[in-house]
């Protein structure tokens, strides 16, 4: 059965734009009304559809900068290197390297799974469980928690300056960031792992009410001060220099004997 | 001689011996890609090559062909080929319009994420009617995807599988290493019936990928790179004709609307 759609009109309450006239962001005036905030805060506003107070504001911005790295052997960053190295353009690179950060052992799995496990966590611990007798089940269940553990260094350095912020702005008693801490004492005893940043930015936002869609929203940015830079430097240098390789390079681990393709 | 930066498995290459950066073979495992290779093989000796480890059997060959014919375009309507458009009107680059494509094809709809969940529903899969029912498996944790709102392999909407799907698995099913393809062929009407949903075309890419033995992985990539040429064709397409022919509703219907509130003077701001 054929569906009625209209082609002419469509329907939606996020905004619009009257070209000519005016765009409307979320119920306000873009130009009018929101025309006094910075890009974060316009952003903020895009997901939650509330403002922020200015501490709030200041956490969430320290959470982008305090993981804004740009070393251009970092994997997203790399990708930066090569994009201008062999003069792609910075859109496309910058929209590429974005993407990696979907990946399984930093990013956004971490991000999605850690603050998926302290929702979890509180749950369970609303309902008068034991935080050790629910850990020791998740660890069953799910192996990694994420947000403990970090695959290079041991110790996260990003974890006392995250802190002391946490502290001076006066988000320490989160209840979920509390819970981090919790957990991390846990695994630090039971398993000998270190908390990552992860699990503290998991918990902030979590205290702050962020859904977890909202959450990926807002991180699916939070790498991209460290990429630019990157990029920039190597379009800068010679054309192909970013590890231009010779051949020996790359080693093939089933050896390199030659055989004829078997032919009928 | 410098040190080792990259490893493969699969690939190895010679130098030219005055020269570092210059090759004189390349080697699939084993196999000189462009001396005996391009001599006495094709493309479908090349991806399978790649793929298994090993020279193809014919019948696989043509299976992965197949495939790729059927997967090749999936017209104007479907929702990366959409995306890419998006990218071909306004005159973005070929690779912006297939990053478009490429994102989209991840999703739970015709798309890698949907294609992993039936791989590991079927692998088991047999000729008892039962180990084709789509399972759900119960989340223990969230993932960065939802979950599959309709059932994975079968249309969100239609109650009924499109007949070139039908044609589809019909051919497939002649290729002889095709044996869930066969089961699938003979017993699609089945499903369909029990989910009163149309099988889609994910559900056969599913199917050959499991017959060739690819990893999901393997599978997701090449399922994404697949659909790639419909998304470049309509793109290019959409590019020529132009931003009048491409669709824009004419009015919005905006919920919360604060209404006009001028615009500043410009006669009074000029330096």
């Amino acid at each position: 059965m054929k569906q009625s759609i209209n082609y002419d009109t469509y329907t939606t309450s996020m905004g619009a734009a009257f070209l000519g006239e005016r765009a409307v962001y979320r119920g306000k005036d873009l130009h009018h009304d929101l025309g006094e905030k910075s890009w974060f805060e316009l952003l903020l506003y895009g997901i939650k559809a509330k403002g922020f107070t200015a501490q709030e504001i200041k956490i969430l911005n320290y959470i982008w900068v305090s993981t804004s790295y740009p070393d251009p052997r970092i994997w997203p960053n790399q990708v930066m290197a090569l994009a201008g190295s062999v003069r792609a353009s910075i859109c496309l690179a910058n929209s590429a390297a974005m993407a990696l950060t979907e990946a399984n052992i930093y990013g956004q799995t971490p991000f999605t799974k850690g603050f998926d496990l302290l929702k979890r966590m509180q749950f369970l611990l609303n309902k008068g469980l034991d935080l050790d007798d629910i850990l020791a089940v998740e660890i069953k269940q799910n192996k990694v928690l994420y947000g403990y553990g970090r695959p290079i260094s041991a110790t996260d350095e990003r974890v006392p300056h995250f802190m002391k912020k946490v502290a001076e702005l006066g988000f320490k008693d989160g209840k979920y960031y509390k819970l981090a801490f919790d957990i991390g004492d846990y695994l630090k005893h039971k398993k000998g792992l270190e908390m990552n940043i992860s699990a503290l930015y998991n918990a902030l936002i979590a205290d702050l009410g962020f859904t977890l869609l909202e959450y990926q929203a807002f991180m699916s940015h939070c790498f991209n001060a460290g990429m630019v830079p990157c990029y920039l430097e190597s379009r800068n240098n010679a054309e192909a220099a970013f590890y231009n390789l010779p051949v020996s390079a790359v080693k093939c681990l089933a050896g390199s004997q030659k055989k004829p393709w078997p032919t009928v | 001689m410098s040190e080792t930066y990259l490893q493969s498995f699969s690939w190895s290459e010679v130098a030219e011996p005055h020269d570092e950066y210059q090759t004189q073979q390349h080697l699939c495992h084993g196999y000189d890609v462009y001396g005996d290779m391009l001599t006495n093989a094709d493309i479908y000796d090349l991806k399978l090559l790649l793929l298994l480890g090993k020279p193809p059997k014919p019948e696989q060959k043509k299976l992965l062909s197949l495939l790729e014919f059927c997967l090749a375009n999936f017209g104007p309507r479907e929702a990366s080929i959409r995306a890419a458009m998006n990218a071909g009107v306004g005159g973005s680059a070929p690779a912006s319009a297939l990053m478009a494509s490429l994102a989209i094809s991840s999703g739970n709809i015709l798309g890698t994420n949907e294609l992993q969940y039936l791989m590991n529903n079927w692998l088991e899969a047999d000729e008892k009617y039962d180990s084709w029912l789509i399972k759900r498996t119960n989340q223990t944790q969230a993932e960065i995807l939802p979950d599959i709102e309709h059932i994975p392999g079968f249309e969100v909407t239609s109650q009924h599988t499109g007949l070139p799907v039908q044609q589809a698995l019909k051919v497939l099913a002649t290729v002889s290493c095709a044996k869930k393809i066969r089961y699938l062929n003979s017993h699609f009407h089945l499903l369909t019936q029990d989910y009163q949903r149309g099988l889609t075309m994910i559900a056969i890419a599913a199917c050959v990928y499991l017959d060739l033995g690819l990893s999901i992985t393997q599978a997701q990539y090449h399922f994404l790179q697949a659909k790639l040429i419909g998304a470049a064709h309509h793109a290019n397409e959409q590019a020529i004709l132009g931003w009048k022919n491409f669709p824009f509703a004419k009015t919005v219907q905006l919920i919360g609307d604060p209404g006009f509130k001028g615009l500043p003077d410009m006669e009074v701001l000029k330096p």
